[in-house]
């Protein structure tokens, strides 16, 4: 059932995987924050390649990501291609100038501009999927809970995470077994045969006993964790909790680094330069 | 035991719920003292899981109601109890194992108590190790949740319970979702827990025969909120008061009873390895050479219902099941037998369509089901699963029962009809417009089952269908499927861990291991198969163990004990 | 380190508040949802889909209120792109918070469904809140922050976001008013109860 998963639940072997949690979180979010805050292909296209390192260097299997990565790869540049079609000036707008390098019919130019504009859209959009990856493709649900309580999270939300991570593949079984037993009773759910209206109201009988099922469980669930003492003190520790290393600093370290030139980027964009925050840097201006 | 001061005591307890007019307990008087194993028993309703309620501080805490009398657990009064303060003394199993495994691997859950109370790594790292070690789970620490049994999960939870030191170990309905090995696992594991660490056991049950499987200090006998009787188990087994109170007996006693009825200083009669048969040998021997009345029914007259041939199902690729060749016939009640994970469930799934092999053929009712939908095949084989809220859709219970034959567009008339019959078939008729939340447990696995009725299959699988029942239910609802099969020629093909079950209500037991069916004999032969047993841990009844000692064939002095 | 501390103890004292059953409701019916938005749905356009996902804050916000509803929403889609493993995309986190919590605003207008209560006067009002709730949150704020972020042609994410709220709105209105019906017949107090 969890190699339809692409996140894991069991730590791996590989160097970023072994690292604590807490170093992950920091990263993902520093490379997430950066690289949406900033629109200067230079910064991106650093932001890419270490978010690109770091997702080779877990050695990913082609097989588990092909899926998701042609999935990202073709939406995004489906929607940048309906960008153009929709407003082929986009790029000349975002960057203040027009270098028209030939035109697909008259209302059509392609501006050099345009090109930039829109690869460094690309770009973006693959670093943050990039990023993405490489930490889901890291961290297990434990990491994450225990992860996020290093980083000061109060604990009842790392509770939401560890719980509710270690519930999702009971409750894919369930909707399974729900779904079987009604298609036994006569449910159609095949496009062929029911329209639209309603496949949405029958599936909708399947949601009820999945829904029910469930949440009469959030009952047993808070006694069994408060009989275990749940609750009683304002801070708790973590079986999984591993010492952060040396490695783990130096990680820290970039981390740092990255969310130090995202304000930086900020800082100048808003004040100084007074860009703006969709300022698009172009080499040729 | 010197004069100890008890570490439980009950003093003139009585309690009554928020939402309810008559108090759930009454002048409950009872001392439980430290190192003592004892079985709370009584019948569904009995007030026993109240009982357990107050010792673990569920009561008055998180279940609101007045009292008055006093629960003293080491030392603590009732009125000053907290859930925590409790568990400081009591640790609690509860019956649903796979709510009450938070953590996201074995170890995590072990270790979820010493978290909570913010132990620092090294220690806590050590005390689990200990506990996994105690509960013979040390090579399980990192496994998931997802991939373990139900009695392995209950373990987990004991080894978790393990950690906080607390004296009492309280276990309400542990058993209910064990098969017999795992059952008997779990007696054992509370067994050494109270002989080589000293705890204080207190196990809240209904089946009385799994409980005995090791011995116990004492027996609280309750009923209606009423203390009925605090004995021991020999005593208990030689009074009638497991009959009246609807506790069903260990099967050797039965049998032991049609002879002669036990005298009241019998030793060991609790254990039925030790039990002195002196005054049995010639009965148990008469019994056994009992010419076999067994109903001889022309097999052939009957109509197949479904065939397999040289089938083959993989999971990824993984090769699963093989059966070369197996015909089921209408009206056949069958049981299907065999660890978690032999293939049980998935030999239902494909003989409902659900799963497709890869290899080989199913016929079903002269057809072959190949090119059948899931929704046609379910108009002749009814698969009633476990958990009857998984099944229930609509709001009021005639909505429910006519919901198959509303999806596949039958005409009014016709709905009205057979949703009646189906009502009145399984004793719901008169709640047909209540709202489906108002049904016990039992009536809603009735529902569930009247609800698949109303498509008149051919044959029917039940998915356990009476865990966690007494007795009382447990044969109310048998009776009534068995009812289904003799009355209207309908294949009943039940899935089950109790051996019991098999006997006394199938003619046909298929034994699943390994996705092949390794055994296709009748219920009592199969259990005397020896090689067999210790292959797919199954367990014999006690019936085959008193043969034994006698020196009598097992499946004959089963035979003539049953029905 | 005193700022941080003092955010840190605001905070705490706000998800501490909670019990432990709100953790566990929250906990399980994120999972339901992630677990719905991902595998029970058909996708219409990149991040876009019809999913029944939204049933979920419909039934939570009728039982427990917009709060859990709305870190239904936040968390479940977290562990919906946990899951699925095609990126996070935090503006769509914060538009889910916003519409499930609009969406589980029911009992802040009279909707008691633990009690039986709901009307076709409730089934308006929430059809009304619900649609300018996915409004505000799909239709607005998500968008917005999608243009802040990642640039890209306004008109495009803008109409991503409408069909977001036509998808999601499709469903919990055509679907969740039903849903709603039937829980709160479902909860009718039941003492009256005779056998026929």
């Amino acid at each position: 059932m969890e190699d339809t998963f692409i996140v894991n639940y069991l730590p791996g072997v590989h160097s970023i995987q072994k690292l604590n949690g807490a170093t992950k979180i920091a990263l993902l979010v520093a490379n997430l924050v950066l690289i949406m805050v900033t629109f200067d292909v230079r910064i991106l296209g650093i932001a890419f390649l270490i978010n690109l390192g770091l997702l080779l260097s877990e050695r990913p299997q082609w097989r588990t990501i092909k899926a998701v990565t042609w999935f990202v790869v073709w939406m995004n540049l489906l929607n940048v291609a309906l960008m153009f079609l929709v407003s082929p000036n986009v790029g000349s707008n975002a960057i203040g100038q027009s270098t028209v390098l030939f035109s697909l019919t008259s209302h059509y130019p392609v501006t050099a501009e345009t090109l930039f504009y829109l690869s460094v859209r690309l770009l973006k959009v693959f670093s943050m999927f990039v990023a993405s990856l490489w930490f889901i493709l890291a961290i297990t649900p434990s990491q994450l809970a225990e992860g996020l309580y290093r980083l000061h999270v109060p604990y009842k939300v790392c509770t939401i995470m560890s719980l509710g991570l270690r519930s999702v593949p009971d409750i894919m079984r369930d909707y399974k077994t729900i779904k079987n037993s009604l298609q036994m009773r006569g449910l159609e759910l095949d496009k062929k045969r029911t329209g639209l209206f309603k496949r949405i109201k029958l599936s909708v009988k399947i949601l009820m006993p999945l829904l029910f099922s469930t949440f009469n469980r959030v009952g047993t669930i808070a006694t069994a964790m408060e009989l275990r003492l749940y609750g009683i003190k304002n801070q708790r520790s973590y079986y999984n909790f591993q010492p952060a290393t040396k490695v783990d600093w130096t990680f820290r370290l970039v981390a740092i680094a990255e969310l130090c030139l995202a304000g930086a980027y900020l800082y100048i964009e808003l004040f100084i330069t007074k860009g703006g925050l969709s300022h698009v840097w172009y080499p040729g201006k | 035991m010197t004069a100890l001061q008890p570490i439980i005591s009950f003093k003139d307890f009585t309690f009554r719920y928020k939402s309810q007019e008559e108090p759930t307990l009454k002048n409950i008087n009872l001392d439980i003292y430290p190192g003592e194993k004892v079985l709370i028993l009584g019948p569904s309703g009995s007030g026993k899981s109240t009982l357990a309620k107050t010792i673990n501080g569920l009561i008055p805490n998180q279940d609101k109601g007045e009292f008055t009398g006093d629960v003293i657990v080491n030392g603590e009064s009732l009125a000053q109890s907290t859930v925590f303060s409790r568990s400081e003394s009591v640790g609690t199993v509860l019956q649903d194992s796979n709510s009450q495994f938070v953590g996201l691997s074995v170890g995590e859950d072990i270790a979820f108590y010493l978290e909570n109370l913010n132990t620092p790594l090294p220690q806590m790292k050590r005390r689990v190790a200990e506990s996994a070690d105690i509960i013979g789970m040390k090579n399980f620490l990192n496994r998931l949740p997802f991939s373990l049994s139900g009695g392995q999960k209950q373990r987990v939870t004991v080894g978790g319970v393990l950690n906080g030191d607390a004296p009492i170990i309280l276990l309400d309905e542990p058993l209910a979702a064990l098969n017999p090995k795992m059952s008997n696992e779990m007696i054992e594991l509370l067994d050494r827990l109270n002989k080589q660490n000293n705890k204080t056991i207190v196990i809240i049950e209904h089946r009385l025969k799994e409980v005995l499987h090791r011995h116990v200090d004492k027996v609280v006998l309750v009923a209606n909120g009423e203390i009925v009787t605090v004995t021991t188990p020999d005593k208990l087994l030689c009074s009638d008061l497991l009959e009246k109170y609807g506790i069903r007996q260990p099967l050797y006693l039965e049998c032991l009873d049609k002879i002669a009825k036990p005298d009241a200083n019998q030793k060991n009669l609790w254990d039925v390895d030790q039990i002195d048969l002196t005054k049995y040998q010639s009965g148990v021997k008469e019994l056994a050479t009992r010419p076999a009345s067994v109903a001889e029914v022309d097999e052939s007259e009957k109509a197949d219902l479904l065939t397999i041939n040289n089938l083959r199902f993989s999971y990824d690729n993984q090769p699963f099941v093989h059966i070369d060749d197996l015909t089921i016939k209408r009206g056949e009640r069958i049981s299907l037998v065999g660890k978690n994970g032999a293939g049980k469930s998935t030999f239902a799934q494909l003989i409902c369509g659900v799963l497709r092999p890869q290899i080989g053929s199913i016929t079903e009712l002269g057809e072959d089901i190949k090119s059948k939908s899931i929704q046609e095949i379910g108009k002749q084989i009814g698969y009633i699963i476990q958990d009857p809220d998984k099944m229930i859709v609509e709001d009021t219970v005639s909505d429910e029962v006519a919901l198959a034959l509303t999806l596949r567009g039958f005409v009014e008339a016709e709905i009205k009809s057979r949703v009646e019959q189906a009502l009145k078939v399984t004793d719901l008729y008169s709640m047909r417009n209540w709202p489906v939340d108002a049904l016990s447990f039992g009536q809603k696995k009735r529902l569930t089952i009247a609800s698949m009725l109303v498509l008149k299959p051919a044959a029917l699988i039940l998915d356990e269908p009476t865990a966690g029942q007494d007795y009382r239910h447990y044969k109310q609802m048998m009776d009534f499927i068995n009812q289904l099969a003799v009355q209207n020629n309908m294949t009943v093909i039940v899935i089950t861990h109790d051996m019991q079950l098999a006997l006394d209500y199938t003619d046909r037991t298929l034994v699943v291991d390994d996705g092949g069916i390794i055994s296709d004999k009748d219920p009592f032969a199969t259990l005397a198969d020896q090689q067999l047993i210790d292959r797919t841990g199954l367990l014999q009844t006690s019936i085959y163990k008193l043969a034994a000692r006698v020196g009598v064939a097992g499946d004959k002095l089963a035979r003539a004990v049953s029905i | 380190m005193a700022a941080n501390e003092i955010r840190e103890s605001v905070f705490s004292k706000l998800v501490g508040r909670w019990s432990t059953q709100s953790i566990v409701t929250v906990a399980i019916g994120s999972a339901l949802f992630g677990v719905l938005l991902d595998f029970v749905g058909i996708p219409v356009y990149t991040n876009t889909k019809l999913s029944v996902a939204y049933l979920v804050p419909v039934f939570v916000g009728a039982l427990y209120g917009p709060l859990p509803a709305g870190f239904i929403g936040l968390f479940g889609n977290f562990f919906a792109d946990l899951i699925a493993g095609s990126g996070f995309w935090p503006e769509w986190w914060i538009g889910n918070f916003i519409a499930a919590f609009v969406i589980g605003l029911l009992p802040l207008y009279g909707a008691r469904i633990e009690d039986g209560i709901f009307t076709k006067k409730h089934a308006a009002i929430f059809t009304i809140t619900s649609l300018i709730g996915l409004l505000v949150a799909f239709g607005f704020i998500a968008p917005f922050l999608n243009t802040l972020f990642y640039g890209g042609e306004k008109l495009i994410n803008f109409a991503q976001g409408y069909i977001a709220v036509i998808t999601d709105g499709a469903i919990t209105i055509i679907a969740g008013i039903p849903l709603l019906f039937s829980l709160a017949k479902r909860n009718r107090k039941n003492s009256h109860l005779t056998k026929e």
